[in-house]
């Protein structure tokens, strides 16, 4: 194949690759440009173009608040999945006892049908923290991090396996007691699996729609949920709610980009 | 916890072990476990919204009712039709995102394309975004006044296109459900095949190419073979997502339009964890929805096995 040839066939298979990726990108560039549109839907006449919408949402009182409760179910999740969760990765991966194993693959398997199981026991939930009186807003981070146990203990287990236990060692034949070895060596070296630990238990939390739906706590996705439920829709003002609403995500997705593969594959997602 | 005494106990400390396990154990046996274990009492109640909080409610007492839940849904036309519609997602969607992600991921590794890295990052958007937030985003450019996707279909079809909206048409629906099914998961199928088509050692390449194949050859005899076990795998992991489809049909329109069959009016899209949350949320007829919640775990605890086989028979993940 001569240099011309080959030069213009890949030419022509970037640009039908790039028109691909532009069809399948479509509802998402229409949303982001619907929402500088002073029409519900785009327009691409200049004198269409605002920023009333995100005004608007801004001044929503409802939407203020569902900020608000969102951010806090948020706040509260990271801050448990992180009590709950990181010291049980550590004895996962450290320790030996009996029923590590089982407790191990029944985690494994629960995380591959978790959003199944999870709408599947919505009836019995509903029922016993009724029961319980237990339907409020601080039982809700609770749940989240339940539900975000088995995913998560794994993908911390598997950091902490990375690093060396000789430090631990070390620590010990200096001497020092548990809680030393704790705060000093082991809390220290696993930053990194922390802050990943509590960009998935955020946005876990921040995406959550089906518990709080049904329990009636209007987070940002419920919120959302109910305005294109109204009889008429502004989509310019849905848009601008949802691109409010999808900032933190699409930061943290930056931040968390190498680790969404394995959520995904492990079923977290979707 | 005082101080570990010797090596084994830092090693093997049971106790201490324990201690950091079981608040994470707890939680989650608590909330997702016991559950699905006392959903297997309602199921054999006649609850609903009333005697459940009331059991001695004088319209209905709470009572075990036998196996009259479970008879009343062997004997339901609308759990029949939600159980194929399930299948038939099954059988569309599945193929649909292999289809679309294994195309992409061939499209992503030929070496003839500029611009791989950024063609790369853009295409795993749908990642970027919630699945809620995916699922609204759809239902906007579906709108039937305003959606343009929907002008675009209506135009396609010479009528118009009825996914959404206060007048549906199923097959529409179903077909919306495929296509949004296909865009949530195709960034998994491409980034997993893309890995295994460049885990492909260059010399077998080579090779075919010093033998005369051509493109065609080369790409289905022998790159597919090297990465069809690749491709069953995650068949199967989307498989599950299929079958655990309830944002988008929940959210984009509530399982569409009703229908009838079989003398009952049915809701034509609800697939089947959708089928029990309306049974739950519309007819308040708990004990029933928990005895059909009960048959999804048993039909997805079969679906796990046959994944967790599935893994094991690669030597692990």
């Amino acid at each position: 194949m001569t240099s011309v040839k080959l030069y213009l066939l890949k030419l022509f298979i970037t640009a039908v690759g790039f028109s691909i990726t532009a069809t399948l990108l479509y509802p998402v560039v229409y949303i982001f440009l619907t929402a500088f549109s002073k029409l519900p839907t785009i327009s691409l006449d200049a004198a269409y173009f605002t920023l009333d919408n995100f005004v608007t949402v801004i001044n929503d009182g409802d939407f203020r608040s569902s900020l608000f409760l969102s951010s806090l179910v948020s706040g509260a999740t990271v801050f448990l999945a992180l009590l709950f969760i990181t010291p049980a990765a550590y004895a996962f991966s450290r320790f030996r006892f009996r029923g590590k194993s089982t407790a191990l693959y029944s985690y494994l398997i629960f995380s591959q049908v978790s959003g199944g199981f999870g709408v599947a026991s919505l009836v019995a939930l509903f029922v016993f923290l009724g029961k319980l009186n237990l339907v409020n807003i601080y039982v809700l981070p609770f749940l989240y991090v339940s539900g975000m146990v088995p995913f998560n203990t794994w993908l911390l287990k598997n950091y902490f396996d990375n690093i060396p236990r000789e430090l631990d060692e070390a620590a010990f034949v200096d001497g020092s007691g548990w809680w030393t070895l704790m705060f000093r060596v082991v809390l220290p070296s696993s930053r990194a699996p922390m802050l990943v630990l509590a960009i998935f238990a955020f946005m876990g939390a921040w995406s959550e729609f089906i518990l709080a739906n049904l329990f009636g706590f209007q987070t940002l996705p419920v919120f959302m949920y109910r305005y294109i439920g109204a009889r008429t829709i502004y989509w310019n003002i849905f848009a601008a709610t949802a691109i409010l609403y999808a900032a933190p995500m699409i930061i943290m997705y930056m931040v968390a980009q190498r680790f969404v593969g394995e959520a995904v594959r492990m079923g977290v997602k979707g | 916890m005082g101080k570990p005494k010797s090596k084994e106990e830092l090693l093997f400390p049971t106790k201490t072990a324990l201690i950091l396990v079981i608040p994470s154990l707890f939680l989650f046996i608590f909330f997702n476990i016991w559950p699905i274990a006392f959903s297997a009492y309602l199921a054999f109640t006649n609850a609903n919204h009333i005697n459940i909080y009331n059991p001695d409610y004088p319209a209905r007492p709470l009572m075990f009712i036998g196996l009259s839940n479970f008879m009343k849904l062997f004997n339901d036309p609308a759990f029949y039709y939600s159980l194929l519609k399930t299948l038939l997602f099954l059988a569309t969607s599945v193929p649909l995102k292999i289809l679309v992600g294994v195309g992409l991921a061939f499209l992503l590794s030929t070496p003839l394309i500029y611009g791989r890295k950024i063609m790369r990052g853009l295409l795993l958007t749908p990642w970027a975004i919630p699945a809620i937030l995916s699922v609204m985003i759809w239902r906007s450019v579906l709108d039937p006044s305003y959606g343009p996707v929907t002008q675009f279909f209506s135009f396609i079809v010479g009528r118009p296109f009825q996914a959404v909206g206060t007048i549906m048409n199923e097959w529409d629906s179903f077909l919306v459900y495929n296509i949004i099914e296909t865009w949530l998961a195709y960034p998994f199928v491409m980034t997993v095949v893309g890995g295994a088509i460049s885990g492909i050692p260059k010399e077998i390449i080579e090779a075919s190419i010093v033998d005369g194949a051509g493109v065609f050859t080369r790409t289905t005899k022998v790159v597919l073979p090297l990465i069809i076990r690749t491709i069953a795998f995650v068949a199967v992991l989307t498989s599950g997502a299929s079958l655990q489809a309830f944002l988008i049909p929940f959210v984009l329109n509530d399982g569409g339009p009703m229908i009838r069959f079989m003398g009952k009016l049915v809701n034509s899209n609800d697939l089947l964890l959708l089928y029990g949350y309306h049974r739950f949320m519309r007819d308040y007829e708990w004990g029933y929805a928990a005895a059909f919640y009960l048959i999804v775990v048993l039909i997805l605890s079969v679906y796990v096995y046959v994944w967790f086989k599935l893994v094991f028979q690669r030597g692990g993940k």
